[in-house]
C-alpha cells in the first residue's frame, strides 16, 4: 500500500541572528492511510516546525513532500487551496487558536464559507452535524470561545479540522493544555473520528504514554532529526536509541510499585544552531564515543525499526 | 485565581435543555460591563449633557454669546449671571455653551485625523512587517523627535491661525502616537495560533486581516482614541490660549481662558468657568476610556 | 530513585510520625464580580515531618489556594480564608502578625512555582540572589551569606563559575535549580512545589525531581508536592492527598491510593491516563466537567459525574470514612463497594 503522506529528506532551516537554525533536518517519513504517526520529542526538537512544513504553512528549505504520490512540495496558490481541503490541522493551545470575537457557529463554517462551494442550506446543515461529531452541545452554538472551558474549546478546534472532511490531520500536542479527565475525553474523541472516517493522523506531543495510546507508528525526535521510528509496539518492547531509552526513562509512571532503572542525561537540550556534522545527541549521550563525531547513518535494524546510532549495537549488547 | 476562572463553566450543565440559545450581542455585553464602572458612568453621562449642551447650545445658553452689554462688563457670578460677564458685558455662562461645540469639535476632528493616519501608517507597518515596517518606523522615530507642542505650534504658524488650520495640527502631530499603538496591537495578534489557523483554512490576506487582525486589534485604540479626546482638546486648548487657535471673538474654551488672563488676579471667574470646563471634559473621556478598556476585553468577562 | 526510598517511608510511618503543620477546617473563598468563589471547603491535612505530601488534582481544584493560605500569601481583596486553622509549632500561623509571619516565609516555610521566571529578578545574579534572600533571614555579612550562596548553588549541581550569570542565561531547568536553591538557602522545614516541574521537558523533569529528592532526605524537609501527575506522584510522595471542588476526597499513604484507589474520582483519574505500559483500546475518562466553583453542586460535590451516584449522593455531604490504615476517603459508597 501506498502511503498517504511521505516526505523525503525535508528540511526547514530558519535564519537567526546566532546563525542558521536547523529546525527540521533531513526527516524521512511516510504515514498510511487510516493510521497515525505520533512525533515525540522535547521542545524545541523541530516537531510542530515539522507539522507546519507539511502543511505549508511554513515553506520547506529542501526536500520533498508526497500526499498521495504526488510531490506537492512546492504548489500554486490555487493547488494549496485544494491540497488544504484535505490536510488540516488542530492545535495546542485552544485558548489562543480560536478567535475570541466570533461565536462556535463562525469558527466552525469558517473552512466551509471561505471554500465557496456550499450553499447557505448546505452549510447550516453541516454546521449541525458538527456540533454533533464533535460532542459540543447546541446550546453552546452562539457562544465565544472565551465562554467555554479548555475541552469544549479543543473540540471546537477539531470541528473546524474536520470541516472540509479532510483526509489528514496534524495533530500538534492537541491534549497538552488539558486537564487528565478532559485529556482522555478528546483522545477518546480522536480516536473514534479516525475509525468512523478512517483519517490519518500525525500526532505531535512529547507525552510518551500519550504517543503509545494512540500511535501506530512513532517518530522520536532530537533537534530537528529522527533518532529512532518504529512500530509502537516495537518501540516500546525494543528500545535502541540512547535517548528514546533516556525519554521512556524520564516519564514518572503512576504505579507504586514499579521503578524504572532511571538514566539521567546531562544537562538540557540546546538549541540546533549551525550543529555539527555528527550525533546531535553526543553532548548528552552516556555513551558517546569518537565515532558519534561523525554524521550518523539511519540503519534499519529490524523490519520497520529505523535507529540514527553508530553505538546502538554495542549499547545493546549486540556489537 | 487563574484557576478558578479558567474553569467557570455553568454547571450542572449536561442535563439541562439542549436548545441553541441566542447569540450574545457583543456591543451589549460591552455596555454591560462598561456600566458596571461608577467611573465610567459619571464619564458617560458628562460626555452626553456636553453632547445635548453642543446640539442645543442656542437654544440653553441665556444670552447671545457674542451679544455685548457696556452696563454689565466684569459682573461677578450673580443670579442673573451666574459665571459672571467678561469685559465687553457678554455672559460667560452663554460664551462657555456655545463653545462647548467648539472646543469638543477640535477634540474629535483632531483625534479623527490622528486616528486615520495612525491606522493606514500602523496596519501596513505591523502587517507587513520587515523592511516597509522598519522603513515607516524609523520615520515616526525622526518624527516624534520633534518636540510635540513646537511642531504644532509651527505647523498652526504655517498654515496660519484658525480653528481648522489648529485641527490639523493637533492631527498630524499627534498620529504616531496611534501608528505605534496599532502597530504593537497588530504584531501581537498576527502571532496568535487562530491567524495560522485561519490560513490553514484557505482564508486569503484580505479576510484575516479584516475578520481576524482588526476586530481583536481594534480594543486598544478605541481606548486610546477617546482618552486623546481630552489631550487633543486640551492641546487645541493651549494653541488657542497663545493664540493660534480660534480667534475671537469665538467663545473656544483656551481663548476665553486666554482673553481672561490679564483679570486672572481681579477676576478669576473668567479663568476659573472655562478652565473647570475643559478639566471637566477632558476628565470624562478619560474616565470613560478607563472604563472601556476592561469593558472591552472579552477575557476578563465574569 | 529506587525502592528504597519507599521503605524508609513505610518504616518512618510505623515508627509514629510527627507533625509539621496540622491543617484545620480550612476554608477560603474569592470574591469577584458576579459571586463567589468557593476555592477551599473545609480542609484538614496534616503534614509530617520529613515527608513528602502530595496533593493531586485538577486545575481549579484549589490546590494553590491551599498552598498559598499555609504561606498566607493570597491577595486579600479577592481571596479571604474564612475559617480554619493552621498549626505549625503549636502557633496558629492564621493569627500571627504579619510581622512574625514574615520571618515564617522564607525561613521556616518557602514556595516555588511553576514557572522560574517569576521568582528570579532578571537584573540581579543569581548568586546575589540567593545571598541576599539568605541574609534576610540570617545574621550573616555579605561573605558568610555568598559562601552559604555558592553551596547551596553546588547543592542543586550548579557551579560556583555561574554565581555571577543574570537569570537569561539559564535555561528552564537550571532556572528552577536557582529558584529551588533560594527556596532551600535557609533550610526550611517545610518546602511548598506547586506543579515545580510542569514548564519542563521531562528528562528535566526527571534531573529535577531526583535533586528535590537527595535535598530533601539530605535536608530533613517536608514537602508539599502540589501537582497533577500521578506519575510524578508515585515518585516522590509519601503520602497523598486527593483534592476535587475545594476538598480532600482522599487521603492516604502512596500504597493505599495507588493500591485501591476508593474515591470514584480518584479511580476516575487513574482510568483517564493512557499507560505506558498497557495497551488499552480506548480510555475510559470521567464524565462531564469541573463544577463551576461559585455554584457547586449539592451534596457529594463530585456526585453530577459520579458513575456510581445515587438520590441519596445528591442530598447528603460524605463525611470521612477510614478504610484501615491512615487510608480515608469522603464517598458514601466507598465502603459498601469494599
Amino acid at each position: 500500500m501506498a502511503p498517504l503522506l511521505e516526505t523525503k529528506n525535508l528540511k526547514k532551516y530558519f535564519k537567526t541572528k546566532a546563525g542558521m537554525l536547523h529546525a527540521v533536518d533531513g526527516i524521512d517519513l511516510a504515514i498510511n492511510k487510516g493510521e497515525t504517526l505520533g512525533v515525540v520529542g522535547e521542545s524545541g526538537c523541530g516537531k510542530s516546525t515539522l507539522g507546519r512544513v507539511i502543511l505549508h504553512l511554513l515553506e520547506s528549505t529542501d526536500g520533498s513532500i508526497f500526499y498521495e504520490g504526488k510531490d506537492v512540495t512546492s504548489v500554486t496558490p490555487k493547488e494549496l487551496v485544494k491540497l488544504r481541503e484535505h490536510m488540516q490541522i488542530i492545535f495546542q493551545d485552544p485558548f489562543s487558536s480560536l478567535n475570541p470575537r466570533m461565536t462556535v457557529s463562525e469558527i466552525l463554517v469558517e473552512p466551509l464559507i471561505i471554500s465557496g462551494k456550499f450553499s447557505r442550506e448546505e452549510i447550516e446543515k453541516k454546521r449541525k452535524e458538527l456540533l454533533d461529531t464533535v460532542g459540543l452541545p447546541k446550546r453552546y452554538a452562539n457562544s465565544y470561545p472565551h465562554e467555554l472551558d479548555g475541552g469544549r474549546r479543543q473540540r471546537i478546534g477539531i470541528g473546524r479540522a474536520l470541516a472540509l472532511e479532510p483526509d489528514f490531520i496534524v495533530c500538534d500536542e492537541p491534549v497538552s493544555a488539558l486537564d487528565v479527565s478532559i485529556q482522555a475525553q478528546i483522545l477518546n474523541l480522536l480516536q473514534d473520528l479516525q475509525e468512523e472516517r478512517g483519517l490519518t493522523y500525525m500526532f505531535i506531543t512529547h507525552d510518551l504514554s500519550v504517543v503509545k495510546h494512540i500511535s501506530h507508528d512513532i517518530m522520536v525526535m532530537y533537534l530537528g532529526q529522527m533518532v529512532e521510528q518504529a512500530p509502537s509496539d516495537e518501540l516500546f518492547a525494543h528500545t535502541w536509541h540512547p535517548y528514546t531509552k533516556a525519554l521512556l526513562s524520564a516519564i514518572p509512571v503512576p504505579d507504586a510499585h514499579r521503578r524504572m532503572q532511571r538514566i539521567l542525561l546531562k544537562g538540557e537540550i540546546t538549541s540546533p544552531v549551525n550543529p555539527a556534522p555528527g550525533c546531535r545527541f553526543y553532548s548528552r549521550c552516556p555513551y558517546a564515543k569518537e565515532a558519534c563525531r561523525q554524521p550518523q547513518k539511519i540503519e534499519e535494524i529490524a523490519p520497520g525499526h529505523f535507529i540514527s546510532c553508530c553505538m546502538a549495537k554495542e549499547i545493546n549488547g549486540l556489537g | 485565581m487563574n484557576e478558578v476562572s479558567k474553569n467557570a463553566v455553568p454547571f450542572p450543565a449536561e442535563a439541562d435543555s439542549d436548545q441553541e440559545l441566542k447569540k450574545t450581542n457583543q456591543f451589549k455585553e460591552t455596555m454591560k460591563r462598561l456600566l458596571k464602572n461608577k467611573g465610567a458612568i459619571v464619564g458617560l453621562i458628562f460626555i452626553i449633557l456636553l453632547i445635548i449642551l453642543m446640539i442645543f447650545a442656542e437654544q440653553i445658553a441665556p444670552y447671545n454669546y457674542a451679544q455685548q452689554d457696556y452696563t454689565a462688563i466684569f459682573q461677578k457670578p450673580s443670579l442673573k449671571h451666574p459665571f459672571g460677564t467678561d469685559e465687553l458685558g457678554r455672559d460667560v455662562l452663554s460664551r462657555i455653551i456655545v463653545g462647548s461645540r467648539l472646543s469638543l469639535r477640535m477634540g474629535l476632528l483632531s483625534v479623527a485625523i490622528a486616528a486615520t493616519l495612525g491606522i493606514i501608517f500602523g496596519s501596513i507597518a505591523g502587517y507587513y512587517g520587515g523592511a516597509v515596517d522598519n522603513a515607516l518606523m524609523r520615520f515616526l522615530d525622526i518624527y516624534q523627535s520633534i518636540p510635540g507642542t513646537i511642531f504644532c505650534v509651527a505647523l498652526a504658524a504655517v498654515l496660519g491661525p484658525g480653528m481648522n488650520n489648529t485641527i490639523i495640527a493637533v492631527g498630524v502631530t499627534s498620529m504616531a502616537g496611534y501608528a505605534r499603538l496599532i502597530r504593537a496591537s497588530i504584531m501581537q495578534v498576527r502571532e496568535m495560533e487562530y491567524i495560522e489557523a485561519a490560513r490553514s483554512i484557505n482564508a486569503k490576506d484580505s479576510r484575516i486581516l479584516l475578520k481576524h487582525i482588526i476586530p481583536n486589534a481594534i480594543s486598544p485604540l478605541i481606548v486610546s482614541i477617546t482618552m486623546s479626546i481630552g489631550a487633543c482638546m486640551l492641546i487645541a486648548a493651549s494653541l488657542s490660549f497663545i493664540g493660534l487657535g480660534a480667534q475671537p471673538p469665538l467663545p473656544e474654551w483656551g481663548a476665553m481662558l486666554s482673553a481672561g488672563r490679564s483679570q486672572m488676579r481681579e477676576r478669576g471667574y473668567l479663568v476659573i468657568f472655562p478652565g473647570l470646563a475643559i478639566m471637566m471634559s477632558v476628565l470624562a473621556f478619560n474616565l470613560l476610556g478607563d472604563g472601556l478598556r476592561d469593558a472591552l476585553d472579552p477575557r476578563l468577562r465574569n | 530513585m529506587d525502592g528504597t526510598d519507599m521503605i524508609n517511608g513505610t518504616e518512618r510511618q510505623e515508627r509514629g510520625r510527627e507533625t509539621l503543620v496540622d491543617i484545620r477546617d480550612l476554608w477560603v473563598e474569592y470574591r469577584i464580580d458576579g459571586g463567589v468563589v468557593h476555592a477551599v471547603n473545609g480542609v484538614d491535612l496534616t503534614i509530617h515531618k520529613g515527608e513528602t505530601l502530595g496533593l493531586v488534582g485538577e486545575t481549579g481544584a484549589g490546590k494553590t489556594s491551599i498552598a498559598k493560605s499555609i504561606l498566607r500569601v493570597l491577595p486579600d481583596p479577592p481571596s479571604k480564608i474564612t475559617a480554619g486553622q493552621i498549626f505549625m509549632d503549636g502557633e496558629d500561623l492564621l493569627q500571627l502578625p504579619e510581622h512574625k509571619m514574615r520571618r515564617i516565609r522564607g525561613k521556616k516555610i518557602s514556595m516555588i512555582f511553576q514557572d522560574p521566571m517569576t521568582a528570579l529578578n532578571p537584573t540581579v545574579k543569581v548568586g546575589a540572589q540567593i545571598a541576599e534572600a539568605i541574609r534576610l533571614h540570617e545574621k550573616m555579612n555579605k561573605s558568610e551569606a555568598a559562601v552559604r550562596a555558592v553551596e547551596m548553588l553546588e547543592m542543586v549541581g550548579i557551579t560556583k563559575e555561574r554565581y555571577t550569570d543574570y537569570p537569561h542565561q539559564f535555561s528552564g531547568g537550571m532556572k528552577q535549580r536557582v529558584v529551588i536553591a533560594m527556596a532551600m538557602a535557609c533550610h526550611p522545614e517545610l518546602l511548598l512545589a506547586d506543579e515545580p516541574t510542569t514548564a519542563l521537558d521531562v528528562t528535566v523533569q526527571a534531573q529535577i525531581l531526583d535533586m528535590m529528592t537527595n535535598l530533601k532526605k539530605e535536608l530533613q524537609t517536608s514537602v508539599l508536592m502540589i501537582t497533577h501527575d500521578l506519575g510524578i506522584v508515585a515518585e516522590t510522595c509519601d503520602t497523598v492527598a486527593v483534592v476535587y471542588a475545594g476538598e480532600i476526597v482522599e487521603y492516604g499513604t502512596m500504597m493505599e491510593i495507588f493500591d485501591e484507589p476508593s474515591h470514584p474520582y480518584t479511580i476516575g483519574l487513574f482510568g483517564s491516563l493512557p499507560s505506558i505500559d498497557r495497551k488499552d483500546k480506548r480510555l475510559k475518562p470521567i464524565h462531564g466537567l469541573m463544577p463551576d466553583p461559585m455554584n457547586l453542586p449539592s451534596g457529594c460535590k463530585f456526585h453530577p459525574r459520579c458513575p456510581y451516584a445515587t438520590e441519596e449522593c445528591r442530598n447528603t455531604v460524605p463525611r470521612m470514612e477510614q478504610m484501615g490504615g491512615s487510608h480515608i476517603v469522603k464517598c458514601l459508597k466507598a465502603r459498601e463497594k469494599k
